[in-house]
């Protein structure tokens, strides 16, 4: 009964609590966390339990530290504050004793790991991947944390965060306290509320299908049926253990910023001659695809194939049946795509590290991952080569070189979607900077940010495929390329800084609007309907103003979407048609019940592992200064003391 | 280890209310009622304050107005209650014909249970809300008092604050009374008291702004303890007057009834029979009349 009385107590007490004094002993700390991601298989990631952990912090800012802590573990719980070489589940926090109780772990950014840090598998999306059963690993340093579950949250901050005050905090504590000294802690407040794995937190309505929106179009904005087309493609998103900061620099924005700016370059050219009469002339369009979703089991470019070939109106939306509502599909432009027409993909993947002679800093090198047992991939790769030989006047163009023999095909990547559900003999060719294994010590990780990448490699490799493809869709020899079919390497760089960096840049300020800093982050999301992603929004905004800009006068203005008709995009002030067009990215076993409101698991018939993200009420970090142990105790004998001593005196020094 | 400080920082901040209650208030029900009264004064006293704070702006910028004013409107109160109090008491010993060492005694613990009421709100609304944050892992520090939590501050200085606010209490309650005695010739010390209780009020209240947790606790403690002492004593002294008093008194009545035939009760007149008063012998036996149920003879 009095246990009942005391929680009721508690409680009452913690809700009469004023706040300005909880917030003047907890102070946010903000940055980005661990979040719990699961499939079918489990779930994966951190969380606090239902009611918040806290520890003291503990830095561990040299190998020393760490010994240390594992020799003389202390009997408190603790929050660990990692200096970034130190992040590594496999390296060193698996190798923590069990005695040791952490209550959170915060990576401070700074220094990366030396040897390199790969969370991922060492072949990543090998279930999707054309040779599944494949010993070869492209990522050789790869350790699967991504894939680990551990009881604790972890966090961390941008480069650009404010973190220093948490490390000089951690520092006090590692000073020889006296007993009665404050110590400062921190405390999580991050409850993953699924479990166990993604069909199960679905049923029980704990988690939403991560998906976002993929984009895609055809170069100049008109497909004619009857020709046939190339398509220059790339992936969308990367993941990381704080999936919220996935800067992915090398992977995947040197791709993104390789294919948007050899985009840029086609259309400028068609811009400066007749545009109109340069996409009608071509023998081949161009389509282009940035797949959102990829890292989750190739999610967005085979929702896109699976759409194209099966998609099901269940209720239109107009009679015109230009869009559905049930399943949502803002556009059906792409149930007129005829996929038998498409002849050859070309894949910008890792192309942002520099992997060039280190004395000539002006000549990128790229290698053409192709399949070996398809003979038009191999026509495909020597075009390319072609292409690089006969353009070597072309500044920043890069050399090509064939991929390493002892690679099973083309790496990870979007294109293998293509391959495996349309035609096995597509020729297809993935551009990246490493012949063999991956250059990028950092795939997948936080580290992979803006300093992980050379500008000059991306527009080399921009400057090749932006060739490449005029020669594929005009048909003409590489000698015949016009010498000013250049990409801009200012524009890469800028862009660079936008996807990798931050959102608060002049582009997407310029397109978007976009009113204060935001961290760039290549993570997905949650999948909705409505919601578009920052960079899906601006390629798909950034397209269209860059194919159209020259007519815009001929458009009506406006100040929002609503002031534009249904096929119409307002952009920077205009309503623009719709040439270019999102297709929702998420997992093809599961689809939204409009009536019952909630996701359910379907069969398919391109099944993936059905990525979830966990929901949670608050994501709370805040650090305290608290008393150590010893004060708590002498304070609680103190209070014993005085009620004994009171009692004393009020039985033996009567007063009446 | 969180609750370990909440509980802790409850006994030190709680003790004597604690120990009182156990050790006198819980024994009379009277008692219990006069002491929530007193917390429900103290209540009162601190709404008027607010009030006032909200109404007065100039009072929202400076603490040392706020804390005048919490002061002036507590001891208003107070002397508010005492005269509840006196009316409270008069009505209970009605019936007495006169004053003796038990109506005494009574008026002493009614005093004490108000004091503890008045103390045991004090401490709950003053000290209660922030120590209610000592249930987190977090503790409330600050750059003038960089190692000692600003909760353990706290709970001394309620501590202290609930000591004094008790002795307050019962001093001013005795000193009021004797006041009122036109028989008393001892006025000036009474007087005397009164303003020490609400000179040392202002004093210790307005201590409490130094910054530094340290040198406040310290001088708070070093001007309480002597006042605690003193006001120890004052009771006593006042409380032995009393009793030698109305000793002589009882002595001075064992020599006229060895003159004076006493007074039969007649079986006609009860509520007579009630109000008079068989004073005892040396040699009390059970067949005589006593007039309260919890009267304890007098050595």
């Amino acid at each position: 009964m009095w246990k009942i009385i005391l929680i009721l107590l508690l409680l009452f007490i913690k809700e009469t609590q004023t706040k300005s004094i909880h917030d003047t002993i907890y102070q946010d700390i903000g940055g980005f966390t661990g979040m719990q991601l699961l499939n079918k298989n489990g779930d994966y990631g951190g969380t606090s339990g239902f009611d918040p952990l806290y520890g003291e912090l503990y830095l561990i800012e040299e190998e020393s530290d760490f010994e240390k802590l594992i020799n003389d573990p202390p009997s408190k719980k603790l929050v660990l504050v990692l200096n970034a070489e130190f992040f590594s589940f496999s390296k060193y926090l698996d190798r923590l004793p069990n005695k040791i109780t952490i209550a959170g772990v915060i990576l401070l950014p700074g220094n990366k790991p030396g040897t390199g840090y790969s969370p991922e598998m060492t072949y990543p999306l090998k279930a999707s991947s054309l040779h599944p059963e494949s010993d070869y690993e492209w990522n050789s340093i790869g350790n699967g944390d991504l894939y680990k579950k551990y009881f604790f949250p972890i966090l961390t901050f941008p480069l650009q965060g404010n973190f220093q005050f948490i490390k000089d905090m951690a520092k006090q504590n590692k000073r020889d306290l006296e007993f009665f000294e404050p110590r400062n802690g921190a405390v999580f407040d991050i409850f993953m509320q699924a479990n166990e794995d993604s069909e199960t937190c679905l049923r029980r309505k704990t988690c939403v299908p991560i998906g976002g929106q993929s984009v895609w179009g055809f170069i100049g904005g008109e497909y004619n049926k009857s020709k046939e087309y190339i398509m220059i493609t790339t992936p969308l998103d990367t993941r990381s253990s704080f999936p919220y900061l996935s800067p992915g620099s090398e992977f995947p924005s040197s791709g993104i910023v390789a294919l948007l700016s050899a985009i840029d370059g086609i259309i400028s050219f068609a811009n400066s001659n007749n545009a109109t009469e340069f996409y009608s002339s071509l023998k081949r369009q161009i389509m282009f695809g940035f797949w959102d979703g990829e890292s989750f089991g190739h999610i967005g470019s085979l929702k896109f194939i699976n759409d194209v070939k099966y998609f099901d109106c269940k209720e239109w939306n107009d009679s015109s049946h230009s869009s559905c509502n049930q399943p949502f599909r803002y556009s059906m432009a792409f149930k007129d795509l005829d996929l038998s027409k498409l002849t050859e993909i070309i894949e910008p993947n890792q192309v942002g590290l520099y992997t060039g002679n280190p004395n000539n800093t002006y000549q990128s090198q790229l290698y053409t991952h192709y399949e070996k047992e398809n003979f038009q991939s191999l026509v495909l790769a020597e075009k390319i080569m072609m292409v690089s030989i006969n353009s070597l006047k072309i500044m920043n163009l890069s050399t090509v070189e064939y991929p390493s023999p002892h690679t099973p095909g083309i790496p990870p990547s979007s294109s293998e979607s293509f391959v495996r559900k349309i035609k096995s003999d597509l020729p297809v060719v993935v551009l990246t900077d490493y012949p063999s294994q991956f250059s990028n010590a950092f795939y997948s990780s936080v580290f992979d940010d803006i300093f992980n990448i050379e500008t000059q490699q991306i527009a080399g490799a921009a400057s090749l495929l932006l060739r490449t493809v005029y020669m594929e869709a005009t048909g003409c020899n590489p000698e015949e390329i016009p010498e000013n079919l250049a990409v801009n390497e200012t524009f890469i760089r800028d862009l660079m800084f936008c996807f990798s960096f931050t959102y608060y840049c002049q582009y997407f300020v310029d397109i978007l609007g976009i009113p204060f800093n935001v961290p760039s982050s290549n993570y997905p999301g949650l999948f909705s309907d409505t919601n578009v992603p920052i960079r899906s929004k601006f390629l798909h905004d950034f397209i269209t103003y860059l194919t159209l800009v020259q007519k815009s006068s001929e458009f009506p203005s406006c100040k929002s979407g609503y002031d534009c008709n249904s096929s119409e995009n307002c952009i920077v002030g205009k309503c623009y048609p719709r040439i270019v067009y999102f297709h929702p990215s998420y997992s093809n076993n599961v689809e939204y019940d409009y009536k019952q409101k909630e996701y359910k698991v379907v069969e398919s018939y391109f099944p993936d592992d059905l990525w979830v993200e966990s929901d949670w009420k608050k994501i709370q970090i805040q650090v305290y200064q608290g008393n150590s142990k010893n004060v708590d105790i002498l304070v609680f004998c103190v209070g014993i003391f005085l009620i004994l001593l009171d009692c004393f005196m009020i039985k033996f020094f009567k007063l009446f | 280890m969180t609750l370990v400080l909440f509980f802790g920082c409850l006994f030190v901040a709680f003790s004597p209310i604690i120990a009182l209650f156990i050790f006198v208030i819980y024994k009379e029900a009277k008692l219990l009622i006069i002491m929530l009264a007193g917390a429900f004064f103290w209540l009162l006293s601190i709404f008027i304050a607010s009030i006032l704070w909200k109404i007065v702006k100039p009072l929202q910028d400076e603490n040392a107005w706020s804390i005048a004013i919490s002061i002036v409107a507590q001891e208003g109160v107070r002397l508010l209650l005492y005269k509840i109090f006196i009316k409270l008491e008069a009505n209970i010993y009605r019936f007495a014909t006169k004053q003796t060492l038990e109506t005494e005694k009574s008026y002493l613990k009614g005093s004490l249970a108000c004091g503890v009421g008045y103390s045991f709100a004090y401490v709950l609304v003053m000290y209660g809300s922030v120590m209610t944050h000592s249930t987190g892992p977090g503790s409330l520090f600050t750059s003038e008092c960089p190692k000692i939590s600003l909760f353990i501050v706290n709970a001394l200085l309620a501590h202290n604050f609930g000591i004094l606010n008790i002795l307050w209490t019962i001093i001013i309650f005795i000193s009021f009374k004797s006041l009122k005695n036109k028989k008393e010739n001892k006025k000036i010390i009474y007087i005397f008291a009164i303003t020490l209780s609400l000179a040392s009020h202002f004093l210790l209240s307005y201590l409490t702004l130094i910054k530094n947790c340290k040198v406040s606790l310290l001088v708070n403690y070093l001007i309480s303890i002597p006042l605690a002492i003193i006001g120890y004593f004052f009771i006593k002294k006042y409380y032995r007057n009393k009793k030698d008093f109305y000793q002589s008194q009882i002595n001075e009545t064992q020599k006229d009834e060895q003159t004076i035939e006493v007074i039969k009760p007649q079986e006609n007149d009860q509520k007579q029979d009630l109000t008079r008063r068989r004073v005892p012998n040396d040699n009390t036996s059970d067949d005589e009349p006593v007039l309260f149920d919890n009267d304890i003879k007098i050595k």
